[in-house]
């Protein structure tokens, strides 16, 4: 989002196909969302370049209005055609672990949960280490920072864009499977994801993994007492009203770097 | 080394170059010299392939480059050096040297040309780990100076480099692109300080409203009454 001056508001529905495509893996080849992961991941991030190259390339340095028509398009369609499809029906699969817990004394944690907590974390720091330790890493933040300056270090920005968007997307291909076994997919499930992800990126500062990261556990951590102190049907409203004033009094987010309010 | 022949180019339906003719020989600096908004950076980001020409040929080294992309070009040794420092000012000093070497031509090269560039530009070596945009106005040009040697250049294009800088500072700029130039570097000096200009280089062109208005060996130009008189104010 930040590299590309783009924003895809037809993100959730990959995660929507990324979710899709584990249940069919297992349900047809009963492969576990655990080993279909590997298949998924590389699915996703061809299907993110094929993306770009076809849809969003042609909307760069166009009116900003153009390419959210496109990916606010592509996520309609891809909603209709998922419904088309597979219908409107809540899928999910039954794995015997789903429900397993890891008990720690009086505390008890879901295992797919803490699965994912951990991935998450690994492939933020590989994404850091990515961005600020390889050549196309630091060719995306060039990039992000000054298109024009980047061409004339010698950088294909079509590529970094490309490897960007990709990369992206195959982060979803991470979630999905991940996701599968606690979750259930229908349709329109991107949107319910996608949300509050907006909510974390742009709170974390936008442009920073740490932020992201942060973020992101604040608003679980947030959303989590407050249902349990408060009331379940307030969760969302409490880190919505932080977000709200973390845009009144750092616009940047909390991570973000002055001057590049969104 | 570097011809340029009948190229227009412009933005839209604002043509800003018209049929401009121009040649840098290896090993010269040559000075490109014009007012505001005369079109000296469109013409030089249509060298560098940033803007496309209308029509025209571009041919570097022997061969017509117009149909090569930017990124291309740089790894031709085709090099710029763009006004206003646009360097990456999240990143730390060092990290904009490194982006300079990004094409595979450059990062052969990338130990020596580091190491030369920290001798010729001390002061680099001392902030390399602070980021670009902290950096002072004449500092950030020096990083940029910096950035496009990396780049293992045949050919440095500079975009005013003294733009805006104090006139100590813009001296200290000067005599680095004198030793870039005694490397053998060819260059390619865009200035509105006309006379500093032409006092290195061998010769000059002098673009008006998008119009090579006159060219010559560097003292025909300094003597000539109409550049005189437009651009030195005597």
């Amino acid at each position: 989002m930040g590299v590309m001056d783009i924003t895809n508001f037809a993100h959730g529905e990959y995660l929507m196909l990324s979710l899709y495509a584990s249940f069919w893996l297992f349900e047809f080849f009963h492969i576990d969302p655990y080993l279909s992961v590997l298949l998924v991941i590389p699915l996703m991030f061809l299907l993110g370049l094929l993306t770009e190259k076809f849809l969003i390339r042609p909307t760069i340095g166009k009116p900003m209005f153009i390419h959210i028509f496109v990916t606010l398009g592509l996520s309609v369609i891809l909603q209709n055609l998922a419904l088309l499809l597979w219908s409107g029906n809540f899928r999910t699969i039954q794995v015997p672990f789903a429900t397993h817990t890891i008990n720690f004394g009086d505390i008890s944690i879901s295992t797919p949960r803490l699965i994912i907590f951990m991935v998450t974390l690994t492939v933020a720091y590989l994404i850091h280490l990515f961005l600020n330790y390889t050549w196309m890493g630091k060719a995306i933040r060039a990039t992000s920072q000054n298109r024009n300056s980047a061409q004339l270090m010698g950088i294909n920005i079509n590529r970094v864009f490309m490897v960007t968007f990709a990369l992206g997307t195959a982060c979803l291909g991470i979630a999905g499977p991940l996701l599968m076994p606690i979750y259930y997919v229908y349709p329109t499930i991107g949107f319910q994801f996608v949300l509050v992800a907006f909510v974390a990126v742009v709170m974390g500062g936008l442009g920073s993994v740490k932020g992201a990261v942060l973020a992101s556990m604040l608003i679980g951590i947030i959303e989590t007492l407050s249902g349990y102190f408060l009331d379940p049907a307030m969760k969302q409203a409490i880190y919505f009203l932080l977000f709200i004033l973390v845009l009144i009094f750092k616009p940047s987010g909390i991570f973000g770097e002055e001057g590049k309010v969104v | 080394m570097l011809i340029i022949r009948g190229l227009s180019a412009g933005y839209g339906d604002i043509q800003v170059l018209h049929e401009v003719n121009l040649t840098v020989d290896k090993g010269e600096l040559i000075a490109l010299l014009g007012a505001n908004a005369a079109g000296k950076t469109t013409l030089i980001n249509c060298i560098s392939g940033l803007v496309k020409e209308t029509s025209g040929t571009i041919e570097f080294e022997g061969d017509a480059i117009n149909a090569l992309t930017a990124y291309e070009r740089v790894n031709r040794g085709l090099i710029q050096v763009c006004e206003g420092r646009n360097l990456f000012p999240l990143m730390t000093v060092a990290e904009n040297l490194q982006l300079g070497a990004y094409s595979q031509r450059a990062r052969q090269r990338i130990k020596e040309n580091l190491e030369m560039v920290y001798s010729f530009l001390p002061i680099l070596f001392e902030r390399r780990k602070q980021k670009a945009g902290s950096l002072s106005g004449g500092q950030q040009q020096m990083v940029a100076i910096g950035r496009g040697l990396m780049a293992d250049p045949k050919i440095l294009m500079l975009d005013e480099p003294s733009l805006g800088l104090a006139p100590v500072i813009s001296q200290a700029v000067f005599e680095t692109v004198q030793k870039i130039k005694e490397q053998g570097v060819t260059i390619l000096l865009v200035e509105q300080n006309v006379v500093k200009a032409l006092q290195m280089a061998s010769r000059g062109y002098v673009l008006e409203n998008g119009r090579i208005n006159s060219s010559g060996s560097a003292g025909e130009l300094l003597d000539d009454d109409g550049v005189r008189k437009a651009y030195m104010g005597i």
